[in-house]
């Protein structure tokens, strides 16, 4: 998977002139068929969503369509972005601020509409993590997960405002952005979409962000894993999520050469 | 989350395993697996009889909630016995570890034992790696978790487990029973140090050569049974009463009945 860096090079200009192509053939009159269907997520700051109400999705809302149809298995919830508020510091807010916050709730049968919770989060750092978290302390099922896509590639910055590269292991934890992070119900999984995670002073993907995400799912018997890193790092592959009635689990095993054939032909326990 | 603390921490840690062991390489292969996690190097309490690395291992591919109870992270301890017929065994640390199929049998208070392997190690030995034999530990936790571990053309599991212990039946032997003319009796046909075998007969009128005194046998019919995990030998009447009343099965006993309160009302079955 290429890097955020190179998405945000590429990726943007003709993301934002097809969203607003499809907005204005909204705006139009235009009905939304395949291809011109588009959700905004999170209210503008200025205004310009006042008069989008119908394909605007706000901030704390939930919606259950995909392309444009109601779908039972499916229901997000819409964390972020969050309108600036009075007492948020803008200048630490204004990076990455504008993040979407999702955690979607996927059902595996109709008789199972909570398999899995998946949050992914983008880009978001520290501090939005943090906001998040006095917003949701007394109500943390709201951040329950389990699968979690590790913010900003495994960034430390979505853990701290201290630079690892600089400080290392004295580099402090942001308790609330962790407390917010580490709402993982049993067995869950944190995915690292980044590339193979080394023990060393890159961020991102981060070391110490790696330890401190194992040590959050220690409790709660999870596992993390680094697409990068499946099968393996010399050759990735995607990494295939499936959710079951039992919960979310990996689809395949890691694949493992020689011994994963050998064992195939004769897979008995005695 | 409780485990068992089982055996003894190696104080000298890794310089403590016989360098002459493969317990050395294992501990490698474990260090760089991804999905495993080395806590710790412990050791039967006298020092001599096995040594253990203790992991945390989990590759995703558990479900958290899946029917048999494994969790997508276990606690295992990776043991060697030299000396033992399979040197390389598994054990579950998870003090609530489930009950489950393809277990071997270990004492009331030890950690469960997985059952890795169909084939004895003389087979092994020659193909057997640290890389294999954590794989295979893997996907005995994947497949327990999702219920294929047992395969469909695998024979199913004995109820009990082997208690060395054959004896060999006749043909009609339940017709036999019932024809009180004929006395059942027992002969030795091998012995070994890990096997008894056997041979039960009805003679007509003296006994032959070489046979027991006669035996009076306890038959019980039981309804059938799923593919329950193999149990251990009840070591009492009352013990296998218990088991009976617990799985909510009333046998047909040979020569007993049951009282309305569910206990055995045969003269020759007490629980003293």
């Amino acid at each position: 998977m290429p890097c955020c860096y190179e998405w945000l090079l590429l990726l943007p200009k003709a993301f934002n002139r097809e969203a607003k192509r499809r907005v204005q053939r909204f705006k139009d009159g235009w009905l939304p068929t395949d291809g011109e269907r588009v959700l905004i997520l999170g209210e503008d700051e200025n205004g310009k969503t006042d008069d989008l109400s119908a394909i605007l999705v706000r901030t704390g809302d939930h919606f259950r369509t995909i392309n444009g149809r109601r779908n039972d298995y499916f229901k997000a919830h819409l964390l972020a972005p969050r309108l600036l508020q009075s007492d948020d510091d803008e200048a630490l807010l204004s990076k990455n601020h504008s993040s979407t916050i999702l955690n979607m709730q996927l059902a595996s049968s109709i008789m199972h509409p909570d398999s899995c919770r998946f949050l992914t989060a983008g880009d978001a750092e520290v501090a939005i993590w943090e906001r998040l978290w006095r917003r949701y302390r007394a109500t943390p099922d709201v951040l329950a997960y389990d699968l979690l896509l590790a913010p900003h590639h495994c960034s430390w910055h979505s853990l701290s405002y201290d630079s690892w590269s600089q400080l290392g292991e004295d580099a402090n934890v942001a308790p609330d952005a962790r407390s917010a992070l580490a709402q993982a119900r049993f067995g869950a999984m944190i995915v690292a979409s980044s590339k193979p995670i080394k023990d060393d002073d890159s961020d991102p993907p981060c070391i110490r962000a790696k330890r401190e995400y194992k040590s959050i799912l220690a409790n709660h018997s999870g596992v993390f894993l680094c697409t990068g890193e499946e099968p393996n790092a010399t050759s990735p592959a995607p990494l295939e999520i499936e959710v079951t009635a039992a919960g979310a689990k990996r689809k395949q095993a890691r694949a493992r050469g020689v011994a994963a054939a050998t064992i195939a032909a004769a897979p008995r326990a005695g | 989350m409780e485990f068992i603390e089982w055996g003894v921490p190696l104080s000298g840690g890794t310089s403590d395993l016989p360098p002459e062991s493969l317990l050395p390489s294992l501990l490698r292969a474990c260090e760089a697996h991804p999905d495993i996690d080395v806590v710790e190097i412990r050791g039967a309490p006298d020092g001599a009889q096995w040594n253990a690395i203790v992991v945390d291992v989990g590759d995703g591919t558990v479900a958290p909630r899946n029917a048999a109870g494994i969790h997508p992270r276990e606690r295992l301890a990776l043991v060697h016995r030299p000396a033992a017929l399979m040197p390389f065994e598994v054990r579950a640390l998870r003090s609530d570890f489930p009950e489950t199929l393809h277990q071997n049998g270990v004492l009331s208070d030890e950690p469960r034992s997985l059952c890795l392997y169909d084939q004895p190690w003389s087979s092994l030995e020659r193909t057997w790696t640290p890389a294999k034999f954590l794989t295979r530990v893997l996907q005995w936790l994947e497949k327990t978790a999702d219920g294929s571990l047992h395969a469909h053309d695998q024979a199913l599991e004995q109820l009990f487990f082997d208690s060395g212990w054959q004896v060999l039946l006749p043909v009609g032997f339940t017709r036999s029973l019932q024809d009180r003319s004929k006395t059942l009796r027992l002969r030795l046909i091998d012995e070994s140090p890990r096997r008894v075998t056997l041979a039960a007969s009805f003679d007509t009128n003296e006994s032959t050569p070489g046979a027991s005194a006669p035996i009076q046998p306890l038959t019980f019919e039981i309804p059938g049974v799923a593919h329950p995990p193999i149990q251990f030998l009840p070591s009492t009447l009352g013990d296998l009463q218990d088991r009976f009343v617990r799985s909510g099965r009333r046998p047909s006993i040979g020569c007993a009945s049951w009282r309305p309160d569910g206990t055995l009302s045969a003269k020759t079955i007490s629980r003293e």
